[in-house]
């Protein structure tokens, strides 16, 4: 009789199934019309087909591709026992029959054949060496990688504070300099500004001052022709009054506008020196000779300083007086400008500057007049031919412009003359 | 008493000085500018010359340098209108380096002016 579908295959007890399912054979059971009455496990995991209720000639389609019944496939001897499997890893797997009669039904016996299981061996043991070997290189590349993740991560957290702290720095450094341009752009604006108010207020003091000149000279001659008890002359007087309270007036706005004298801008001693010397050569007599060496380069910007360009005038045309004064208006005056490093014995924080030496072949100066030449008032001259204050105006200038000035004096034989040297800072930023 | 030559820029000015130089008994020739003065100056060679120190074209301080370097020694006083003397570094003290005897400041008295003539061509 058939079997239920529904009950246990197998009728042998749990253990036998156990021991069935376990198996890598294919356990079929079939019934004399060819149904399938039940199949193990591995048969259908292999087939990979629900097999129970089927009927085994579908199964031998697949097999000798004709349909067949079992009795007869059972009577040929000739017809092919194998199936041909495909498994799930794409490998063929072909499974032999052997039919057994089980009381009124046949087991199937479905195996792989030594030789296959051999062949099949062969090629999984061969796939293994190759996912194995496959593995390790994969493990190492792992490794590799995670070696280079873990120290680009160490990289890029390094570098990532780095340029943080770069950019900081730079953030800084750029407010600081955005905000020194722009102090600077608006110290320039202002100076600009009161430079320009400053000229136009001169200009119409002076035009004023002149206007003023005329009414001052003519009220003064109109009282001329009044007397002294008319009421003209005293109303010519209040006219006098007024143009000066009108002069002191603008005086005062004057000095309020007034140009700083200490407006510093970048000028070359060179050049202001050459102009002093114009000045100077106008008025000294031919008999005192001028000599003028500048071993500074205007390019680098040796001579650069900071200063109004009438002080350094002032301090050339003062220093060269001086030395004509002391060689009595005879002899020669020698102006050297150089780098403040090239001379010997330059104020150690002024050696970067720039050195202004006078030279003169006068009488020379003894010790005492050393020490007090640049006191104010101080003079060797005559009370008539001069006040002193020429060098200590020079000296007050050249602490101001934060520089300093040395006199030594020649009296060795016949070789006397003082040499005064001015040391003055450059400007700052050379171009 | 003097013949003073006059150089400025300003032309009431000028007309005023030169009648309160007149007045006094000086004969005055007067320039417009500095080139006139340093032509003049070479040409009729007066006893004092009277000159401002800012005038367009010729700057009154290189007419005087002009003058000295042309080995003059008439001596000079300097009107100032109030521009160049009156920052610091142009004092009486440089102007005197230069060959100026005496700055008088615009507007001035007669009264300055006669001392300044009198002290100027008594000096030399």
């Amino acid at each position: 009789m058939p079997m239920s579908t529904d009950t246990h295959p197998f009728p042998l007890g749990p253990g036998w199934c156990f021991l069935e399912d376990s198996t890598s054979v294919v356990v079929l059971r079939v019934n004399q019309a060819g149904a399938i009455l039940a199949a193990n496990r591995h048969a259908t995991g292999l087939i990979g087909e629900p097999l129970v209720g089927r009927q085994w000639h579908t199964m031998l389609e697949n097999i000798n591709g004709k349909k067949m019944t079992l009795q007869d496939w059972l009577a040929d001897t000739t017809a092919p026992r194998f199936l041909n499997n495909r498994t799930t890893l794409g490998l063929t797997q072909t499974l032999e029959f052997t039919v057994e009669p089980a009381g009124e039904d046949y087991l199937l016996f479905g195996e792989v054949s030594a030789a296959e299981q051999a062949r099949v061996g062969l090629e999984v043991l061969e796939l293994n060496q190759e996912l194995s070997s496959l593995t390790r290189e994969l493990a190492f590349s792992n490794a590799e990688l995670e070696q280079h993740r873990d120290h680009l991560e160490e990289l890029v957290c390094a570098r990532t504070t780095a340029l943080a702290k770069a950019n900081e720095a730079a953030e800084l450094v750029h407010r600081a300099s955005e905000e020194r341009i722009r102090m600077e752009a608006e110290a320039r604006m202002r100076s600009r500004k009161l430079e320009a108010i400053g000229t136009l207020v001169a200009g119409i003091v002076h035009d004023f001052n002149n206007i003023l000149g005329c009414i001052v000279g003519f009220a003064e001659m109109a009282n001329d022709d009044l007397s002294d008890d008319s009421i003209t002359k005293r109303n010519v007087d209040q006219i006098l009054n007024a143009s000066f309270r009108a002069r002191d007036l603008i005086k005062g706005m004057l000095a309020f506008t007034r140009q700083n004298p200490e407006h510093p801008v970048r000028v070359d001693v060179a050049d202001q020196v050459r102009e002093a010397l114009n000045m100077l050569r106008a008025f000294l007599p031919p008999s005192v000779l001028l000599s003028f060496q500048n071993n500074t380069d205007r390019e680098r910007g040796d001579a650069s300083v900071l200063a109004d360009p009438m002080q350094i005038q002032q301090i050339v045309m003062n220093l060269c007086i001086n030395a004509a004064d002391a060689m009595n208006d005879h002899g020669i005056i020698s102006i050297c400008i150089d780098p403040a490093g090239n001379i010997k014995g330059a104020p150690p924080h002024l050696v970067d500057g720039v050195c202004l030496t006078v030279t003169d072949s006068g009488k020379g100066m003894t010790p005492e007049v050393l020490e007090r030449m640049f006191d104010p008032f101080f003079s060797t001259k005559a009370p008539d031919k001069g006040n002193g204050v020429g060098l200590s105006v020079v000296h007050g200038i050249v602490t101001g412009l934060g520089g300093a000035i040395e006199a030594r004096s020649r009296a060795d034989g016949n070789d006397t003359g003082a040499e005064l040297r001015v040391f003055l800072p450059l400007a700052k930023n050379k171009l | 008493m003097a013949h003073i030559l006059l150089i400025d820029d300003d032309e009431q000015f000028r007309f005023m000085l030169a009648q309160m130089l007149t007045q006094d008994a000086h004969r005055v020739t007067v320039a417009g500018d500095g080139e006139e003065g340093l032509l003049l100056s070479r040409q009729f060679k007066p006893e004092l010359i009277l000159i401002d120190i800012l005038m367009p074209h010729k700057d009154g301080i290189e007419t005087i340098m002009e003058l000295i370097r042309d080995g003059s020694k008439i001596p000079i006083i300097a009107m100032s209108g109030g521009r160049r003397f009156i920052s610091a570094e142009f004092n009486l003290e440089s102007a005197s380096m230069i060959g100026v005897k005496t700055i008088l400041t615009k507007p001035f008295t007669r009264a300055d002016l006669r001392q300044a003539i009198a002290e100027a061509l008594a000096g030399e």
